[in-house]
């Protein structure tokens, strides 16, 4: 008797001993302003891919913002050193959120809104578009008033939202062409736009290839990897005309890079965002949040485009005047190439 | 040992089961547990803090087969965890804001086991064997605006052992040990999310995506992996057909690659026996 319960007894030990075992962790970054400073810079330094793509010298931006965090240092005024040093990335998968203080997007143009109001939504719904339209959460298909072109709007790259290009295509398939519009977009995954551009193409097309960071030296990357644009279901081989503005990021971007491999397709507006790698979000020990970006793509053509952006083949841009009139001059030169 | 040996070792242990049935007088019961489950989980994939706390809501189903020679069991485990760093603010995004959230942890386990009396005597009773039992744990980080899935998936083959003692004629105390021989491990990527996790939730079905992520795994024995189960209760017998009794589980992990995660699991459980 005595031995068997000696036995459970030393279990029984043995667990709650294990129980409160903190020391098993791994050390944790401290919340004090010169620790977060590190932290963030750090995780950048080990993480961030595309900074030799954006010619940034990640040590130089360290030398120059350390010395502006002490111990002293209030919130507010770390919150403007941090945000001071992620800016010189321009990068719209960069962002830094904190209480009490507006979310900060590292890309200039998304930060300050630049452009935001050269396309509306309503503007093309009221103004172009026939009463038989279908709209739901982030997309919008219908037919441009008296042509026979079908018109789609994606504000996210979605399973939900791509499920509706092949919708679209059924609903006017003796169309003389397609305006997809990918302007204000949210990215999401591209992998659901090329299953739904599967019947855009009549054989496989490479399309890009990325790699991401798998350890913390600056050349620590998985091993590329092809993606094509492979065809499914019924092929159309209408005209196509791709619409793409400076709020075109990620895995729309990745969308017009398939739109470039097909002859039929046109890429009118103005210069994506230049924002290719996936992104991940991470915290600090005070609380705060950010994000970056850890992946390098390039295009079929064998050249990167991340902080450039993919160029349009006819670049025009909106007026906002005209906007305000119900004119949308983008959609219009679309139009005007089925003609 | 390749995914061929492992297979046919689980047959081998069910053939075994089928063969024991045969030969022995069985008592079987089904325990309903329930009550709190501390959690400690430090996943450098996506954190280098360590995440947790107390939670309400810690569920347990076990049903034990017994006879003279022959234990088998099934048991299910849930539990669901919250925590952050700092308290939830609201986000700024200028013409609209929501306020952050905690990330949620979610531990989903099941096994079967069988083993045999090792020694028995008039008030004690130990048992060995074999079991296997997947460990399913779905994270939801939430980062402010932003969000990443991580997943933990580890199917495997334990070695266990069992001592009951009975402390009175209707009260007895049993403890449980489980440790790993060889399983099978599938977790988030390095950095999160890779191209082969791209590509892996692409299909938008969830058991799909499960068997995608389970496919980018490997084999993983005690250097790469260390696991650890244990178990303490007590059980206090109302009527031939009903007990009442509380529990104690204690559950360790420790993987390195990718990258490192350490994490427990304290439960304490409330719990009814229904003898069938």
């Amino acid at each position: 008797m005595k031995r068997s319960s000696h036995s459970i007894f030393a279990i029984v030990i043995a667990t709650f001993l294990l129980a409160g075992c903190e020391g098993l962790f791994l050390p944790q970054p401290a919340s004090d302003p010169e620790a977060i400073f590190e932290d963030l810079w750090k995780s950048f330094d080990e993480a961030a891919a595309n900074l030799e793509e954006r010619q940034i010298d990640w040590n130089a931006l360290y030398a120059h913002y350390r010395p502006m965090v002490t111990p002293a240092t209030t919130d507010d005024q770390l919150f403007t050193v941090l945000t001071g040093m992620l800016a010189h990335l321009d990068d719209s998968h960069v962002s830094l959120t904190a209480p009490h203080q507006p979310y900060f997007n590292a890309n200039r143009v998304y930060r300050e809104q630049i452009d935001k109001d050269l396309f509306d939504l309503e503007v093309i719904r009221e103004n172009y578009l026939g009463a038989g339209f279908t709209r739901g959460h982030r997309y919008l298909y219908g037919e441009i008033i008296g042509r026979n072109i079908g018109y789609i709007y994606f504000g996210t790259i979605s399973a939900e939202t791509m499920a509706r290009l092949p919708e679209m295509l059924n609903k006017y398939p003796h169309a003389s062409g397609y305006i997809i519009d990918l302007r204000q977009n949210n990215g999401g995954n591209h992998t659901f736009a090329f299953d739904a551009m599967g019947r855009l193409t009549d054989r496989s097309r490479y399309v890009f290839k990325s790699n991401t960071k798998n350890g913390p030296g600056r050349d620590d990357y998985s091993p590329w990897r092809e993606w094509h644009l492979k065809p499914s279901g019924r092929y159309t081989d209408r005209p196509i005309a791709v619409l793409t503005d400076r709020y075109t990021p990620s895995a729309a971007e990745r969308m017009v890079m398939a739109f470039k491999t097909l002859p039929n397709a046109t890429i009118i507006g103005d210069t994506t965002s230049g924002t290719h790698g996936t992104k991940i979000p991470q915290e600090l020990a005070n609380g705060w949040f950010y994000a970056l970006s850890v992946q390098k793509v390039e295009m079929f053509d064998g050249r990167s485009y991340e902080g450039i952006g993919l160029a349009p083949d006819v670049l025009i841009r909106n007026q906002k005047a005209e906007v305000r009139a119900g004119k949308d001059r983008t959609l219009e030169a679309a139009i005007d190439l089925f003609e | 040992m390749n995914r061929t040996s492992f297979t046919i070792i689980v047959l081998a242990l069910m053939c075994t089961w089928e063969a024991a049935e045969a030969q022995d007088h069985r008592h079987h019961s089904i325990t309903l547990a329930g009550g709190m489950s501390y959690l400690a989980h430090q996943d450098i994939i996506h954190t280098p803090f360590v995440h947790g706390g107390m939670s309400p809501i810690s569920f347990e189903i076990t049903y034990r087969r017994e006879g003279a020679r022959w234990v088998h069991f099934a048991t299910g485990r849930y539990s669901a965890h919250a925590s952050q760093v700092g308290d939830s603010f609201e986000i700024d995004h200028g013409d609209h804001g929501h306020n952050s959230l905690p990330h949620g942890f979610l531990f989903l386990d099941a096994g079967y086991g069988i083993g045999r009396t090792v020694t028995q005597g008039r008030l004690h009773r130990a048992s060995a064997g074999l079991s296997v039992r997947a460990d399913i744990q779905a994270a939801f980080y939430r980062f402010g605006a932003e969000e990443n899935f991580g997943y933990f998936i580890n199917p495997g083959l334990n070695l266990w052992y069992s001592r009951s003692n009975r402390l009175s004629p209707r009260s007895a105390l049993r403890a449980h040990v489980e440790i790993p021989v060889v399983s099978w491990l599938a977790r988030s990527p390095y950095l999160v999310n890779d191209d082969d996790f791209i590509e892996n939730i692409s299909s938008n079905d969830r058991l799909k995506t499960v068997f995608a992520f389970l496919a980018d795994g490997s084999l993983v024995t005690w250097d790469r992996l260390q696991r650890f189960d244990a178990g303490v209760d007590y059980t206090l017998s109302l009527a031939r057909q009903v007990s009442v009794g509380a529990s104690y589980r204690f559950a360790f992990t420790r993987s390195t690659e990718p990258r490192a995660l350490i994490a427990y699991r304290s439960s304490l459980h409330l719990s009814t026996t229904f003898n069938l």
